[in-house]
């Protein structure tokens, strides 16, 4: 039996809501629980990533534009974010990008904003990976509004339980 | 609201960077939560209720801990071969 389709703006609905924040698209699809799963895990990964890093040098196209596109994955956090940084604090992001205002600037202003390593490598690699997360929370969120709730491999799990029973 | 903006200047924790002294076991520790969360959303994606996640992420977990420090030792012992037939 056919399954009956499900609007294109419903779809959109779902989707943005995931990309705004973590689990809001499982959240449209009524799956309440898993909306807040994918919200703490995926969260509690971002927040980290920023208190370990600090927000100037990671929410931050000009010094790398790799990790900003994945933190883009939760569009929701990191477009506000990238707003107040290029508002507030001594140091705007697109200068920690130039080579003559790094020779020159100084270091106690510097270090305020930009943590050194390794505390910065662990904070890129949170950063990228709640961001990727997100990507396949909102991938999940897709899937289960159009099944009705079902996972993704819905059909193989069923079929591995059918073998396993 | 500039004001707003100033106090999020001096009280966000996210905005400024902190001297945190990151030891090799810190480095190391930073692993499992990550590694925890991953677990989480992997196993969730996975699963049709909330109720089946407890015992998938546990296995998940225990599985990319146990063979990500399997690949780690395998690597460092082919490293100390190489570094003492050379």
């Amino acid at each position: 039996m056919a399954e009956p389709r499900t609007s294109i703006d419903k779809l959109l609905q779902t989707a943005v809501a995931g990309w705004l924040v973590p689990g809001g698209g499982h959240f449209v699809a009524g799956q309440k629980k898993l909306a807040w799963i994918f919200f703490a895990a995926i969260t509690f990964l971002f927040v980290s990533g920023l208190v370990l890093g600090g927000m100037k040098n990671l929410i931050n196209p000009a010094t790398n534009r790799w990790l900003f596109m994945a933190e883009m994955g939760i569009g929701g956090y990191t477009v506000p974010l990238l707003l107040i940084n290029n508002a507030v604090g001594e140091i705007r992001p697109a200068d920690l990008a130039r080579q003559d205002y790094l020779q020159n600037v100084d270091p106690q202003v510097y270090l305020k904003y930009v943590a050194p390593y390794p505390a910065a490598d662990v904070a890129y690699i949170y950063l990228l990976t709640a961001g990727l997360l997100n990507v396949l929370a909102i991938l999940d969120a897709l899937t289960r509004i159009q099944t009705g709730g079902l996972p993704t491999y819905y059909r193989e799990i069923a079929r591995s339980e059918g073998r396993g029973s | 609201m500039i004001q707003l903006f100033l106090l999020a200047d001096i009280w966000l924790p996210i905005f400024h960077a902190w001297p945190w002294s990151f030891s090799p076991w810190a480095r190391l520790l930073s692993f499992f939560p990550l590694v925890f969360c991953i677990a989480v959303v992997y196993r969730a994606t996975r699963v049709r209720r909330a109720e089946e996640l407890p015992t998938g992420v546990f296995l998940t977990f225990m599985n990319m801990v146990l063979f990500m420090g399997g690949i780690t030792v395998g690597l460092y012992l082919l490293y100390m071969l190489l570094l003492n037939t050379a």
